[in-house]
């Protein structure tokens, strides 16, 4: 071994040891500190976890914005975490303890970010003796914010579950919005001989894949019986007693088939939703509304509009818009004031208007109390307005999120071929039992 | 010896091809990551950028709130370096005396550190954050250089042992000869044979902590610390994801991994190969 | 290992030649000193019983229980093992995790081993060609699934180059086909982990004095003989310890995969780690989920501990 060698290797050494002082040193400072105080307008800080926000549109850190501007003395801030992550890190920390002051999540238990499983547990403060709070909840979604008796959380606004198509697009082949199923089968050909397809599906991002059935679903199951998921609790019926979604899985191959949707839609991904649907590949998506408001946004040269997924029949037609976003108070904060404030705050009218604005959804103003839809809901608005015509998304209410995901799984087994409609149904009861 | 001839290009050629296969995934990572938003969102993967800009990279770099590039690049440096001072000072030292140590219990730890490579470690990931976050070690640098440095302890003991197996023992007979001590004898001798040892376990340990992210998440996010691969992700947005940005992340993210990889290559991989002329 | 009277061992001493050759001495010849203090391994096994053995005790009582991950639980006993075995499904992903790992190991290997051996010496662009090969070692494995995405999407440049050189019929989603999505997974797998292997290969070939091939090239012996006789069993150790390495990884990677399919299509690419992550934190499940992860484990340990028995066996029969 040379000199020079062994030289080198002590330099590095020695450098590793100088960044090893230099960590010892700043995780040393960086312990924060926390002053408790019992004065309601002392300066307080609270942690709020949400989900990662679009560069472009950070709704969330405008909300929490717009409450500081309400209550000076409160600091909010945000932790972020990827949105297939937030569920973990959340369980994990409050497990042990700790975790922010205000969390967000889903109402319900049937996603993994679900607040009511936190709740189902005492992990999350109870708000059933603050009126604010009850008041905010829409009457048909009561069940998705009460644990027992305990209110959890409180949404922010209302997210409609659209079919969202380039209107543009759709006006240069001259196809018009289709009000019934084979009005859409027929839009199909169109858009086929135009070298286009009418829908795109991402069969390989199931949570996307899951959507589709479920609008779907909307008309067959839903219209016919809003009550199926309490039905399906109380062990009423079944997935594979319903016709609905026999007929549903069905659909899905049909229009795979007919060449409804993109080619390979079985092994779309993700990221290829917008790309498809902005370049006109493809002339529309299922999605949330905030999400496709980010496509709105991101592609100034189309217009975009909501639309739902037709029934058989004009009067099955039904879509999903449920109060969503929703925030819910860690039980062991130690700023409950401070937190109960800003929960409040969330509750008035400018707050809802203006998170649902900058998020593309639908104010909680215009669920609650009638308020006018803005122009992005035109084709949707008489439908979510009218508690016959909609519902909360069924998902949330399922006792677990393996049967979503099941679902989403479930729409590329039926594209590839790998499942039946019948075996599809089979997989989601038992996905349902926790088996 | 081994002299340059026609078949040495054809192998040279015939690999270079390969490498240029090898990077296509590249191709299309700096490709996207010259788009800009509006381009990133319509054109195919493959079309070229439409007007060429930089300005994904300057969306990454200048982050947004938590999420800050350089911020979580110093982390992950920090982190990193800190953990292989441990792994090639204790891993290096314990690997050498396993092997050369006689007695009944050196098979007995011999066998624990060997059976660790295989245990996974997200399986008590929950109850060690909630054991971690009791004693004050989670979000915090040292924290991580513990945690990392248990759980590849077992991997950095496990590269150095082969090759400490095949360290002859003159050298060490001679030094002590020579009246030097134990600790002298190894850290003076030994360790400098060791080299391609620990060139191997800088770079696969090394990148191993760089690009962790299951563990970071879950101990780091939302804290200051934060590593890289936790920023880089947080750039996969809830909706609409800016994939140009995403890249241009990634290749921030890499650069510094490189550098260090093309650093150790240098120092160590060559190893016992310095007098080779090739 | 005939060849070894014609390798030229004059200018070295025996001792050299046996530990060159992977023999110990010291297994034979007791030694008259100590080299190292029984002390010093302990600081790192603490760490080590600490933090992973203490870790794992705690993941693997919770197999027993029906945790969710929040709150309290129950003991229920083998439950979490029975449903497993009495789940056609998970039988499926136990053989397609095998499938993948041998798959993961044998590529590897064999890919990994020749480019270590091409670009060992003699070659001009040696140092600029490992850099390229180990390149994708670099990245973050999760962030370059998605690159992949891109590759093997319809509309992307695979099926292009098909329809391309007019094998457009060929084209297809290649990540929603139930036969080759799991062959592209074992593809970006592999492509992440040849530079890897061939670090590690190049490392054990620098230990590899090259007087010893060239004196075997000098008795004439061709490039096959060579590889065959000489630097393969010279390799022995390197071989154990990458073969060893690639079967632990081939057994319990998970993140790329969810990145690239999500498990799917429908279930065609699970594998047990993505089976452990996706029970145990999309469903909430940890007490089953740390079940499978046991299973995981134990299977792991067997193979690893079978592979480095049949590896280093042959090495004492020379």
């Amino acid at each position: 071994m040379t000199q020079q060698k062994t030289a080198g290797l002590r330099a590095l050494v020695a450098g590793i040891g100088v960044a090893a002082a230099a960590c010892s040193a700043l995780s040393g400072c960086s312990a924060p500190a926390s002053p408790s105080s019992s004065d309601p307008n002392a300066p307080v800080t609270l942690t709020a976890a949400i989900q990662s926000q679009d560069s472009g549109k950070k709704y969330y850190s405008e909300l929490f914005d717009q409450i500081h501007q309400m209550h000076p003395n409160i600091t909010i801030q945000i932790v972020e975490y990827p949105s297939d992550q937030l569920g973990t890190v959340t369980t994990t920390q409050l497990a042990a303890g700790n975790g922010p002051d205000i969390i967000y999540g889903s109402p319900g238990t049937g996603n993994t970010n679900a607040l009511g499983l936190y709740a189902k547990k005492g992990y999350l403060l109870d708000l059933a003796s603050q009126p604010w709070a009850t008041a905010s909840i829409p009457e048909s979604s009561k069940p998705l914010f009460y644990s027992g008796d305990a209110l959890f959380g409180l949404p922010v606004d209302t997210v409609a579950v659209p079919l969202t198509v380039n209107k543009t697009a759709y006006d240069k082949l001259g196809l018009t919005i289709p009000k019934t199923y084979s009005d859409l089968l027929a839009n199909c050909t169109k858009a086929r001989d135009a070298g286009t397809a009418l829908i795109n599906i991402p069969g390989a991002f199931p949570a996307n894949a899951a959507f589709s059935a479920l609008e779907i679903a909307a008309s067959r199951v839903y219209s016919e019986n809003p009550n199926w998921d309490q039905d399906r609790a109380s062990g009423k019926t079944t997935f594979e007693g319903t016709k609905g979604w026999i007929d549903t899985f069905r659909v899905i191959q049909e229009m795979y088939k007919k060449g409804c949707m993109q080619d390979g839609a079985e092994g779309a991904g993700g990221p290829q939703i917008f790309q498809s649907v902005a370049s006109g590949q493809t002339l529309g998506m299922f999605g949330p509304s905030a999400v496709s408001s980010g496509l709105m946004a991101a592609d100034a040269k189309n217009s975009y509009t909501f639309t739902a997924f037709p029934g058989d029949s004009e009067s099955q037609t039904y879509v999903f818009a449920s109060p969503s976003d929703a925030f819910a108070i860690n039980a062991k904060t130690k700023h409950k004031d401070a937190a109960l404030q800003v929960l409040e705050a969330m509750t008035t009218k400018e707050v809802r208007d203006s998170f649902a604005q900058n998020a593309g959804n639908v104010s909680l103003e215009s669920t609650l109390n009638g308020a006018a839809t803005t122009d992005t809901f035109k084709e949707i608005s008489s439908l979510i307005t009218d508690p016959k015509k909609s519902g909360p998304l069924p998902s949330f209410s399922w006792p677990n999120g393996n049967v979503y995901s099941k679902l989403g799984s479930g729409v590329q087994g039926l594209l590839t071929g790998q499942v039946t409609p019948e075996d599809l149904a089979k997989q989601l009861d038992a996905a349902w039992a926790g088996k | 010896m081994f002299k340059y001839t026609g078949k040495t290009l054809t192998r040279e050629i015939l690999i270079f091809a390969i490498g240029i296969v090898l990077m296509i995934p590249f191709f299309f990572l700096v490709n996207i990551a010259f788009k800009s938003n509006a381009d990133a969102l319509v054109s195919p993967a493959i079309a070229p950028p439409n007007p060429i800009t930089g300005e994904s990279f300057a969306t990454a770099f200048a982050g947004q709130d938590t999420r800050s590039i350089p911020l979580g690049a110093l982390n992950s440096a920090i982190i990193t370096s800190g953990t292989l001072l441990v792994l090639i000072s204790l891993g290096s030292i314990t690997a050498y005396a396993l092997d050369r140590l006689t007695g009944r219990l050196r098979g007995l730890m011999y066998g624990i550190f060997f059976l660790a490579v295989l245990l996974p470690t997200q399986l008590g990931v929950v109850p060690l954050y909630v054991a971690m976050r009791s004693v004050g070690l989670t979000g915090t640098h040292l924290g991580m250089i513990v945690l990392y440095s248990a759980q590849l302890m077992p991997l950095a003991v496990f590269l150095y042992s082969g090759f400490v197996r095949a360290v002859p023992r003159e050298y060490e007979q001679a030094a002590q000869i020579d009246g030097a001590g134990k600790f002298k004898t190894f850290s003076r001798v030994i360790f400098p044979l060791l080299a391609p040892a620990t060139g191997t376990v800088a770079i696969m340990c090394g990148l191993i902590c760089w690009n962790d992210f299951f563990n970071a998440l879950i101990f780091l996010s939302g804290t200051p610390t934060a590593t890289l691969p936790v920023v880089v992700y947080g750039f996969v947005s809830t909706s609409l994801t800016n994939w140009n940005v995403v890249f241009a992340s990634v290749v921030l993210a890499m650069a510094p991994a490189l550098v260090f990889y093309l650093l150790a290559q240098k120092r160590f991989m060559q190893g016992f190969a310095g007098g080779i002329k090739s | 290992m005939t060849t070894h009277s014609s390798v030229d061992e004059g200018n070295l001493a025996p001792e050299t030649i046996t530990s060159l050759r992977g023999g110990d001495p010291a297994r034979r010849r007791p030694y008259r000193f100590q080299a190292a203090s029984w002390w010093w391994p302990i600081p790192s096994l603490v760490l080590v019983l600490a933090f992973v053995y203490v870790a794992f005790a705690s993941g693997a009582f919770l197999s027993f229980t029906d945790w969710q991950g929040l709150g309290s639980f129950n003991m229920v006993g083998l439950d979490n093992f029975l449903r497993f075995f009495h789940d056609p499904q998970a039988i499926a992903t136990l053989g397609r995790t095998l499938l993948v790992a041998a798959e993961f190991l044998v590529a590897n290997n064999l890919l990994g081993l020749g480019f270590a051996l091409g670009l060992n010496r003699t070659l001009k662009t040696r140092h600029f060609l490992r850099t390229i090969v180990f390149l994708p070692v670099v990245l973050s494995p999760l962030a370059v699934s998605y690159v992949w995405l891109f590759i093997f999407d319809q509309k992307g440049p695979v099926n292009g180059l098909l329809k391309f050189v007019g094998l457009g019929s060929w084209a297809k989603a290649w990540l929603g086909d139930p036969t080759w999505a799991l062959w592209c997974v074992v593809i970006v797998l592999v492509w992440q982990h040849i530079g890897l292997t061939m670090a590690i290969y190049l490392a054990g070939l620098a230990g590899i004095p090259p007087e010893i091939e060239e004196a075997a090239a000098i008795d004439g012996a061709g490039i096959w003989n060579r590889l065959a006789h000489v630097t393969l069993p010279l390799l022995q150790p390197t071989i154990v310890v990458a073969s060893t390495l690639l079967l632990v990884r081939g057994l319990s990677i998970f993140d790329q995969v969810l990145a690239l399919t999500g498990g799917g299509p429908f279930g065609a690419t699970e594998t047990l780690a993505t089976l452990v992550y996706t029970t145990t934190f999309t469903n909430g499940e940890f007490g089953y989920g740390a079940s499978i992860s046991l299973l995981l484990t134990i299977l792991v340990a067997v193979f690893a501990v079978v592979q480095y028995v049949l590896l280093n066996g042959r090495k004492r029969q020379p």
